[in-house]
């Protein structure tokens, strides 16, 4: 689509006004604009606008990041073992179905260790991995509560 | 220590030199990453998690290059991230983040037709304007920043210019009509 030329100007102009270079000359800016009532306003606008954000400096927050960036460090750091949990939870779940189906299949009559087994085993990996799998928080915090 | 005396000590492991990158820059990350998402939670964790990758990939970092530039790049695709994730909060219930600071030496209305009047932009419209009128970027920087050609910035730049204008006059400043007579 060919470019609306008054927008081509206006570009151009505010180019210049940023103090950068322009895609049309200086001068088919003016000849332009000498005509054009309607870039000269717009343009006069934006320059408004624009002067009151230079006018201002942006807000920098003061807060301090580092406590809770040093401990996603430090769980970088486990990452290899965090990795290597992975296939040994995937195990886990093959083995604990095949024991299902082992169970089902054969009539074994488990007594009440046997059945806590895999609960117990599943724990042990989770806590051994140093994983949260749910994701649970154990400090609760109120809606729009700072951290 | 200097910038690059830190990131030299970081890959070797020592998280006490990334501390100072963090404490340098995490005032300036955070305040680029509210103006994008406008939210202040998603911007800590925006910070949070761009300073974690920047600890990851210092591998790749360029020593030719200055580290916030660099760093930018990364939380920019976090913030990114963040925002085609999360399903926008209603207005009103987000907490209020704040882009300007208030300068002793600017009428208080300035500020408050301007705040709400780049909240009610686009992200990429604020992040531009904010990143060339307040962070005095040139156009090249800005290309670079947010990987587009030259060309786009200055059209894109033009448009969040327009709507800035045009959401300040409707929060009841009217430009420019000086200017135009000439």
């Amino acid at each position: 689509m060919t470019p609306d030329p008054c927008e081509a100007v206006r570009v151009s102009a505010m180019a210049v006004a940023d103090g950068e270079a322009a895609p049309l000359s200086e001068a088919r800016v003016q000849a332009h604009l000498q005509d054009c009532a309607a870039c000269r306003l717009e343009l006069a606008r934006q320059a408004e606008a624009v002067g009151l954000l230079k006018s201002q400096k942006r807000h920098l927050p003061a807060e301090d990041l580092w406590p809770e960036i040093e401990r996603g460090l430090v769980r970088s750091a486990a990452g290899p073992r965090q990795g290597a949990g992975r296939g040994l939870l995937l195990l886990l779940g093959l083995a604990l179905v095949a024991c299902k189906i082992a169970a089902l299949c054969a009539g074994i009559g488990f007594n009440w260790a046997a059945a806590m087994f895999p609960l117990v085993l599943s724990a042990a990996v989770f806590r051994w991995l140093r994983e949260n799998p749910f994701q649970i928080s154990s400090a609760p915090r109120l809606e729009g509560e700072s951290r | 220590m200097d910038d690059a005396a830190a990131i030299g000590r970081s890959l070797a492991g020592e998280r006490e030199a990334f501390r100072h990158l963090v404490e340098r820059y995490e005032s300036e990350a955070l305040a680029h990453a509210a103006t994008i998402l406008g939210n202040r939670e998603d911007a800590r964790d925006a910070v949070q998690e761009a300073f974690l990758d920047a600890f990851r990939k210092l591998a790749q970092y360029d020593h030719s290059r200055r580290f916030y530039p660099w760093f930018y790049t990364i939380l920019r695709h976090r913030c990114l991230k963040l925002l085609a994730a999360r399903v926008r909060q209603l207005p009103g219930t987000s907490p209020a983040v704040e882009i300007l600071a208030r300068p002793v030496d600017s009428a208080p209305e300035d500020v408050g037709a301007l705040e709400p009047a780049l909240h009610g932009l686009a992200s990429e419209e604020r992040e531009l304007l904010t990143l060339k009128y307040l962070d005095g970027l040139t156009y090249d920087e800005l290309a670079q920043r947010l990987g587009i050609p030259r060309g786009t910035v200055m059209s894109r730049l033009y448009h969040a210019r327009r709507r800035l204008r045009e959401r300040v006059a409707g929060l009841g400043r009217d430009f420019g009509t000086e200017g135009a007579k000439t």
